[in-house]
């Protein structure tokens, strides 16, 4: 177990977590929208919440095997890339409104993410 | 009871805020379990079964504020927890913060911001069947 999780292997877990993490929230999104005045219970019991909460589980379990070599104060830049994905697959999927601002706002982010890593 | 007091859109933020918080913690307990414990020892599954714990709060707290504002808003919002990682990751691990990575996270923050200064908007008062598409 030990001799498969090197630093690498670590980073390129955690980006994938990252990954996972967005398309969780699209999954719970399109839930959301779809919920109208039905019961409390009705919101968090069906199939696409317990789907995403399960992608959740798993990016979890993912976190804590890359947390081992990567450190704590490296991880927003690398859950911050969950942000841009967030951005385009709301826009593409969910057809949510793409304000210049928020476009803006994103780049920036990504800048942010770069400035960190370089 | 909690429809109404979610009416209120300071009330969702606050909601908001508090969910950020509980986020900022997982990770920290997520790297307690794996640097400090064996892999899959008992110890490695109780700061994994903690970090779950938290997770769930927040996860509640989250599909209620999804309902209410815009997924890109809500989630650009979430950024927050980054600021709050930063101080645990000096607090509890004794990690070394570069100057480049205090540039990086405040120009992340900076983005984040810009993005949730454009909710203020008079399109605020969105029904919750509505979903975004017709703002």
């Amino acid at each position: 177990m030990s001799s498969i999780l090197t630093p690498q292997v670590c980073y390129a877990a955690a980006i994938a977590g990252a990954f996972i993490t967005a398309l969780s929230q699209i999954l719970l999104k399109t839930q959301a929208n779809t919920t109208g005045d039905k019961g409390f219970f009705s919101k968090f019991l069906n199939v696409r919440v317990i789907a995403s909460y399960g992608l959740l589980f798993l990016t979890l379990a993912i976190n804590q095997v890359a947390l081992r070599y990567v450190p704590l104060s490296v991880m927003p830049c690398i859950t911050a890339t969950s942000f841009v994905w967030v951005f385009v697959m709301g826009a593409l999927i969910l057809k949510e409104k793409v304000s210049p601002r928020k476009a803006l706002g994103v780049a920036i982010i990504i800048a942010g993410v770069i400035i960190s890593r370089i | 009871m909690l429809r109404k007091f979610l009416d209120k859109r300071r009330n969702v933020f606050l909601l908001a805020a508090f969910a950020v918080f509980m986020e900022s913690l997982t990770s920290p307990c997520l790297k307690i379990g794996s640097q400090r414990y064996d892999t899959f020892s008992a110890g490695y599954f109780f700061w994994f079964g903690l970090a779950v714990v938290i997770l769930g709060i927040y996860a509640v707290c989250w599909q209620l504020i999804l309902e209410r504002i815009p997924l890109t808003t809500a989630y650009l919002r979430r950024g927050f927890s980054y600021i709050l990682l930063f101080v645990w990751s000096m607090l509890i691990f004794h990690e070394t913060i570069t100057p480049k990575q205090i540039i990086g996270i405040i120009v992340i923050s900076l983005g984040m911001v810009i993005s949730v200064s454009d909710e203020r908007k008079p399109d605020k008062k969105e029904p919750a069947e509505g979903g975004t598409q017709e703002v």
